[in-house]
């Protein structure tokens, strides 16, 4: 059995875990790297170095961001994909109201790459 | 065991044999990676692993589907763990070959295929390139 999600529920689901995937085309073909990452107002924030390849690449170009969560017994969960374009931001200038992202990783992350989206598509799937 | 360029001492590469135990595992999720017309695309599936390849089905009106065999393909598999940020992530570099279904191995039939449809292709990835790395529980 399989439900698609209207625009509302992606979101909430989307929002409801701490790391998706994200894709982007480096110059060797794509790349998709698990990432922290808050939802603010239907965009996607990450947090990253200046160094990183995410910011060398990434920036200004389409990419693809995928969250689910799927219990592998039940074969139930939901799958979020949303694709739209990176830009990469100096955390300083995005305002005090910007959430903060929670990062596992450790580091100094002084960008925020926030993904502008355009699409988002959600499944639900689970025993009928 | 080696550090990424990120500086994050906690971030160590995996090697090969260690990428291959996680893949290994039951019914587990992988998202398969491509370019897509409009920049990357993702899909997650269920996959099997036999033969050294990895095995999955996806619907023919698929846009993975739509693009034909031979595509270059990433298909990656992680794990995160939210009370210790720990986590791992191992990526497959590799050609997607579709083939018949009488032709796939009896794990693919057995595989508990999410997403399922009667009209469904399966793949093979033969594997060019296995990376991981692992992100170790915070101290």
């Amino acid at each position: 059995m399989m439900i698609e999600l209207n625009e509302a529920e992606s979101w909430e689901l989307a929002s409801s875990v701490p790391v998706g995937r994200i894709a982007w085309m480096s110059g060797s073909g794509p790349v998709i790297v698990p990432v922290n990452f808050v939802v603010h107002e239907r965009r996607i924030l990450l947090q990253t170095s200046a160094y990183s390849m995410l910011v060398r690449e990434a920036d200004e170009s389409q990419v693809a961001f995928e969250v689910d969560e799927i219990d592998s017994v039940t074969r139930s969960g939901w799958s979020v994909l949303l694709r739209g374009t990176a830009h990469v931001r100096f955390h300083d200038t995005l305002g005090d109201d910007l959430p903060a992202v929670e990062t596992w990783a450790d580091g100094t992350r002084r960008m925020v790459l926030v993904i502008e989206v355009s699409e988002v598509t959600g499944r639900r799937v689970g025993a009928p | 065991m080696t550090q990424t360029p990120s500086g994050d001492a906690r971030m160590v590469q995996m090697t090969p044999y260690e990428c291959w135990q996680q893949l290994d595992g039951d019914n587990q999720i992988a998202r398969v990676v491509w370019a897509g017309q409009d920049g990357p695309a993702i899909i997650p599936v269920n996959y099997a692993v036999s033969d050294g390849a990895l095995w999955f089905q996806i619907s023919h009106d698929s846009e993975l589907g739509r693009g034909g065999t031979g595509q270059r393909v990433l298909v990656e598999v992680d794990h995160a763990d939210p009370a210790s940020h720990a986590g791992w992530s191992v990526v497959i570099t590799g050609t997607a070959a579709f083939i018949d279904a009488v032709e796939a191995p009896d794990i693919l039939r057995d595989l508990r295929v999410w997403p399922s449809g009667p009209r469904s292709v399966c793949v093979r990835v033969d594997p060019d390139e296995v990376s991981g790395r692992r992100l170790m529980p915070r101290r």
